[in-house]
């Protein structure tokens, strides 16, 4: 168990958006956020990975257009992000709706607190609502 | 050398400033990705944000420190010893970014700092 520390935070969570036509793998996710095998930093990435696989796999899978409203479950994704949903709903493509906690692993509490979106030919990450 | 103290300051010292570009080569990160901007905060933590102790000598302290060493005892308060304080700077930042911050047992301040110190010395 990795621990944290010096001192004690509330902890929280934020949310992203994940859509794909494919699967989320390890080579799309590297190249997407471009880091090589051979960085020193490729362990800080390679975690980032598991932590968004993990959240994906565990989130809350969006079947129909309704769940992506503006309500208390779901975070206040844009209008732009929303139709891109919408549409990917529309072609088949998988659209997931997850949380990251900022009193996870540093990978993870990182994410939680970032704004950030990440993009492939394979999928789209949009964590655009994760002002903290 | 590198070193931390026990206020968690970072101590570097360094011949060079590399831009940005040379910077994500270093660390093996592409540009305009996901990665560099998680590095852009890593680089302005330490180049931007930092103070540059030898600047700071050389142009405000110097008549009133007879030497570098005696600047540093008196400023910073921090063993020195194994730092090459004839390096062109020297940086001296506090961790503010989150995966270089000493509260996490698994950062990554060592890893970015043995780089850039390896770079330095190339």
């Amino acid at each position: 168990m990795k621990i944290k520390l010096d001192f004690v935070s509330n902890s929280s969570s934020t949310s992203f958006i994940y859509i794909s036509s494919g699967e989320f793998s390890e080579d799309s996710f590297f190249d997407a956020v471009g880091i090589s095998q051979d960085s020193p930093l490729f362990a800080l990435f390679e975690k980032m990975y598991y932590v968004l696989k993990d959240a994906i796999r565990t989130g809350d899978k969006v079947i129909n257009e309704s769940q992506l409203v503006q309500d208390d479950k779901y975070p206040n994704f844009t209008p732009e992000v929303i139709d891109r949903a919408k549409k990917a709903l529309n072609e088949g493509s998988d659209v997931v709706i997850s949380r990251l906690n900022s009193d996870g692993i540093l990978e993870e509490s990182f994410l939680c607190t970032e704004i950030f979106e990440i993009e492939s030919n394979e999928f789209y990450i949009n964590a655009y609502d994760n002002y903290w | 050398m590198y070193k931390i103290n026990s206020n968690s300051y970072v101590l570097l010292a360094q011949s060079k400033v590399p831009s940005f570009d040379i910077f994500l080569e270093i660390m093996g990160v592409s540009s305009r990705k996901f990665a560099s901007k998680v590095l852009q905060f890593v680089y302005n933590e330490i180049y931007l944000l930092s103070k540059d102790l030898k600047y700071e000598y050389n142009n405000y302290y110097s008549i009133e420190y007879d030497t570098f060493e005696e600047y540093l005892n008196n400023m910073v308060g921090t063993d020195i010893e194994g730092i090459d304080l004839e390096k062109e700077h020297l940086f001296y930042f506090e961790t503010y970014v989150q995966i270089m911050d000493l509260s996490y047992e698994d950062n990554y301040l060592d890893i970015v700092l043995k780089i850039l110190e390896e770079n330095d010395e190339n």
